[in-house]
């Protein structure tokens, strides 16, 4: 479990530190306070930069529109990778580029930076072989050369992805699976999980004991009693959750149960799947009353702990904090609290909340996001 | 019920315990023609009062000037 951590030249993060981490962890803070892009710099040290979650995640936000007027006009504004970059600009060579993870001596954080490499043919195996060039190296080499992504930790580097023609590349890796990511990450975006991501988390736990954890986890809202994906009838590609609840016999929809519930399921869905791993939430209290969120809260605290899981999420709601800071009381060793902020100097800072300090901010309805 | 002039939640603010420190400060301010640059939040108790000024100084929205009286019936201050 991280107990901080670090982002340099990240999205809007020049130097962000985020000390005395919990297993469970609340960020608040204004709109472009860079909640989202916090859980962003989480999701991509997990994923140890894979190319596949930086796509994922620049295509999220839709900066992937230029790759189709590359095609025509190629280097319009060059690679859409820069986007996750501070300022949108890729680093020089030998420049520092992002850091991402825990403060040093607590943990080995993972650092992306631009390379370039040299493609040497070799005749005799007939294959074409990259050479790692030098920054200092580079100039006269010209159309030689191929810019490559890297990511570096412990010493180790890994080439991510070229960067030349970047939108052909971006094509082929977003359908391309990573093999070196070892630690369990489920994402709860703020519109809920793509259903059928939904229907294979439940397939993979389906047979297991979770399955009773993620019904025990509705019932916060509706007596339901069981559940289960079948075909969809409109398309054959689609499955969808039915349920069945003290009240009806029959088989529903659990979209007809309404946001919070169709809320509720995501989050304790992906919980339950991220068993040894992180789960992230952007803005928790999508849909959910405020009444039944401290309920949700001590579900995810219980959660987190038996399965091992770090919970960073996100929210604007009052009553989201008012329910994570009751549940948190009763956990008083599982929780962190930060608010995102510009400080004066103009860099966004995170500003912890103790236990205590939050209390007295909660009880005296003084403002804390 | 408090008056809204001892819940001011402005740039510049002076905490008290309960209503009648709030309506003594105002008292004093009106005697000596004192200029309205603050207002008055009774906050209910003296602990409370020490509550919210830990709050306010973390706040996001932190006022700019913040004043506390606590304690003003007891001189004894040796048990703080």
């Amino acid at each position: 479990m991280l107990t901080t951590f670090e982002v340099y030249g990240f999205r809007l993060f020049g130097h962000l530190v985020l000390p005395q981490l919990g297993r469970v962890n609340l960020l608040v803070g204004r709109n472009n306070s860079g909640k989202s892009a916090f859980l962003e710099a989480m999701e991509i040290y997990t994923n140890k930069a894979s190319a596949r979650s930086l796509l994922s995640l620049i295509s999220a936000r839709q900066e992937t529109w230029e790759a189709k007027a590359q095609v025509e006009f190629r280097h319009l504004y060059g690679n859409p990778i820069r986007h996750v970059f501070r300022g949108h600009k890729l680093p020089k060579l030998g420049e520092a580029g992002i850091q991402l993870g825990p403060t040093l001596g607590e943990g080995a954080p993972i650092r992306i930076f631009v390379a370039a490499y040299k493609m040497l043919y070799d005749p005799e195996l007939q294959i074409v072989r990259r050479e790692r060039v030098k920054p200092d190296d580079v100039e006269g080499l010209g159309g030689e050369i191929d810019l490559s992504l890297m990511v570096e930790e412990n010493g180790r580097e890994r080439r991510i992805m070229s960067l030349e023609r970047g939108s052909e590349l971006m094509r082929r890796h977003s359908v391309s699976q990573d093999l070196d990511v070892t630690c369990p990450i489920q994402v709860v975006p703020t519109r809920n999980m793509e259903v059928d991501k939904t229907a294979a988390l439940w397939d993979a736990i389906g047979l297991t004991e979770l399955r009773q954890e993620v019904i025990s986890g509705l019932r916060l809202i509706e007596p339901i009693n069981d559940l289960q994906f079948v075909q969809s009838t409109v398309s054959s590609r689609e499955r969808l959750p039915l349920v069945t609840t003290d009240k009806s016999k029959e088989p529903l929809p659990l979209r007809s149960m309404g946001d919070g519930t169709n809320r509720l399921f995501n989050i304790v869905l992906a919980l339950a799947s991220a068993s040894d791993g992180v789960l992230l939430v952007d803005e928790f209290e999508n849909g959910l009353h405020w009444s039944v969120q401290k309920e949700v809260w001590r579900t995810v605290f219980r959660l987190a702990s038996r399965l091992n899981v770090q919970v960073f999420a996100t929210t604007h709601s009052r009553d989201c904090v008012q329910g994570f800071g009751e549940a948190w009381k009763e956990n008083e060793e599982l929780g962190a609290f930060f608010r995102l902020q510009v400080a004066d100097h103009g860099e966004v800072e995170a500003r912890p909340y103790q236990l205590e300090l939050l209390a007295d901010s909660l009880e005296t309805g003084v403002e804390y996001r | 019920m408090a008056d809204d002039f001892c819940k001011h939640e402005g740039d510049a603010v002076l905490l008290v315990e309960g209503t009648n420190d709030c309506h003594v400060v105002l008292a004093l301010c009106a005697k000596n023609s004192l200029a309205e640059t603050f207002g008055i939040y009774e906050c209910g108790s003296d602990v409370l009062a020490i509550r919210r000024l830990n709050a306010l100084i973390a706040s996001s929205k932190p006022p700019l000037t913040i004043g506390l009286v606590i304690d003003a019936d007891d001189p004894d201050l040796g048990g703080r």
